[in-house]
């Protein structure tokens, strides 16, 4: 508010200024009356649009600009001639002898009244452009701060979650089972357990890894459950040679696998199959993660709490540009894609 | 005595393998007369064989371990086997309920054996005992465990599936027996009335203003009085005025 009644006293200063260098330049060529009697008359006028158009503006403050420039017009108008009238008597002249010779001035002060009105506006919306710009600016700042901290938050969660604890138990008492019924099998566990772990572990500090690392790991995480599920669990990979080395933001296709186990595949009672696909379309990576497992049953309310962090980091990373897309597999289970820019 | 016969429980087989070596070394009398692979077989099992002992893992297919000894009703004693659950450990032990960790070392076993083989042959086991106690630690995890709320809802049109991120919700409205979803960019409709939703969204970001009303907090845009003294809240990228009925009024007069 304070702001606001500083603006206007400002544009008000600067109306005096106007309108007094437009009396001198009209007392120089001779026209109207003397210096005196041009001031008062002249001062008059501009106070009488100006307050006009304020008075104006403020009360259609809501209103379209173009509602606000036809009635800021029409009130400087209407304010022009009560202007010309009241400076006329405040100069203690007969308004009807004064102006009977010249009605020609009403005319000039009424076109000169839209020239300035014009001016005017064009004055008050370049600083609104200006403020306008300045509020965008901040606006976009925040908006970068904020998809920040999301970034942050979302990767710390990201490292929070990377080994389910049960996942880690689980693996090494099988581990421990198989170092002596099969130690060969044992063996492959455990190595795959610790590709898992040094991939998973060193991955999350970095902004990217390749599709190669991610899918490795992905394969190692896959091995581990296949050892662990038996014959309740198939799996297929198939990602192109040449696709291997495309940068990529860690744990974007991982999570979906872990989904599709966790809650797809481990409750139900025969087991399923996972299939994990990489394609390159039209300027797109295509990440496919498609299960025959469960998808959605009662009670599994923390279904796709992996999926809501990827999605998450999509929005951040990727903008409107990414993808996270659902489709239901028949006769069971569920197809997620994640599409990024290539 | 006669020699204790047990069921083993496990959806993994090494690890039903690993727990019945185990087992033979430390108490090597026990009888094991099954294994179960998943929570229904297990259920089975224990009807149809009677063992003294299960050994249940917790997290199976079907149904989990802690319901498939509710279902028995004492029926045989239950001894839970998990990998990590310290919910349901601190609910076993509060309710002296006996359990094993994954893995499972022989000295670990040594300790919960003994512990059995002095409540089984000290006097029998009560079934209803047995029963109570494993309700109790149900209701306990109940309210200890931290409760999962809905992430995604899923929304069917003829084939396509979608499946709706509930923090993009604006709000949920009931129309006959379906309930709207209001997203920024679209609107579904799906079949679960407004009232099931509620017990599964988390009350701190969805609220119920209305009897057929359920608002995400953080898609508000203004709430006003209306001429009648009723509230009107609007939501962001939505023009509807929702009102708010008297019974949850008091959630915005503390705002």
């Amino acid at each position: 508010m304070v702001k606001q009644s500083q603006a206007v006293i400002k544009i008000y200063f600067t109306s005096v200024l106007l309108v007094t260098a437009m009396v001198v330049a009209i007392t120089a060529v001779d026209y109207g009356e003397d210096f005196v009697t041009n001031m008062i008359i002249g001062q008059s006028i501009g106070t009488t649009m100006f307050g006009g158009a304020f008075a104006v503006l403020y009360v259609l403050r809501r209103s379209s600009p173009f509602v606000q420039m036809a009635a800021a017009m029409a009130a400087m108008a209407t304010g022009a001639v009560m202007g010309i009238f009241l400076g006329t008597l405040a100069a203690g002249k007969n308004v009807h002898l004064f102006f009977e010779p010249r009605k020609e001035v009403f005319v000039e002060v009424i076109i000169l009244s839209i020239i300035t009105g014009f001016l005017f506006r064009y004055i008050l919306t370049s600083q609104k452009r200006i403020s306008d710009a300045l509020a965008r600016i901040q606006r976009e700042k925040i908006k970068r701060l904020t998809i920040e901290k999301q970034m942050v938050e979302t990767n710390l969660r990201v490292l929070q979650a990377q080994i389910e604890p049960h996942f880690l138990f689980n693996t090494l008492s099988n581990i421990l089972t198989l170092l002596e019924t099969d130690l060969d099998k044992g063996k492959h566990m455990l190595e795959d357990l610790t590709a898992y772990l040094r991939v998973t572990l060193s991955k999350t500090r970095k902004e990217t890894t390749t599709l190669g690392q991610e899918i490795d790991m992905i394969q190692a995480y896959l091995n581990i459950y296949k050892i662990r599920m038996g014959e309740r669990l198939d799996f297929t990979i198939q990602v192109p040679e040449y696709l291997r080395h495309l940068p990529l933001p860690p744990m974007l296709i991982q999570p979906l696998v872990e989904n599709a186990i966790e809650h797809g595949l481990e409750p139900k009672i025969e087991g399923g199959a996972i299939w994990v696909s990489v394609r390159n379309e039209k300027g797109c990576l295509a990440m496919e993660v498609k299960d025959s497992g469960l998808c959605f049953h009662k009670n599994n309310h923390d279904w796709g709490v992996g999926l809501t962090n990827i999605r998450n980091r999509l929005k951040a990373l990727y903008e409107d540009k990414a993808a996270l897309t659902f489709e239901e597999n028949t006769p069971s289970g569920l197809i997620v894609t994640i599409e990024v820019p290539v | 005595m006669n020699r204790l016969k047990a069921i083993i429980a496990d959806d993994e087989e090494a690890l039903r393998a690993h727990l019945k070596t185990r087992l033979a070394q430390v108490w090597p009398d026990m009888e094991i007369l099954g294994e179960a692979r998943n929570g229904i077989e297990a259920l089975g099992l224990i009807q149809s064989l009677k063992p003294d002992l299960a050994f249940l893992d917790i997290r199976m297919p079907g149904i989990s371990g802690m319901e498939v000894a509710r279902k028995t009703h004492g029926a045989c004693y239950p001894v839970f086997v998990t990998a990590y659950d310290e919910y349901a450990v601190e609910a076993f032990e509060t309710e002296a309920v006996d359990y094993l960790l994954k893995p499972v070392t022989a000295t670990r076993l040594e300790k919960t054996l003994k512990k059995i083989q002095q409540r089984l042959g000290s006097r029998r086991v009560e079934p209803n005992a047995l029963s109570t106690k494993v309700q109790r630690v149900l209701e306990r995890l109940d309210q200890t465990r931290p409760k999962e709320y809905l992430q995604w809802i899923r929304t069917q049109h003829r084939e396509s599936i979608h499946l709706v991120p509930v923090d993009e919700v604006l709000f949920f409205n009931a129309q006959d027996k379906y309930t709207r979803i209001i997203t920024t960019e679209a609107e579904f409709l799906i079949k679960k009335p407004i009232k099931e939703l509620e017990t599964e969204l988390d009350p701190k970001k969805f609220w119920r203003i209305h009897r057929s009303t359920m608002v995400n907090i953080a898609a508000v845009d203004k709430v006003s009085p209306s001429l009648t003294g009723k509230y009107l809240v609007k939501m962001r990228h939505s023009e509807e005025m929702l009102p708010v009925s008297r019974n949850y009024a008091h959630l915005f007069k503390k705002m």
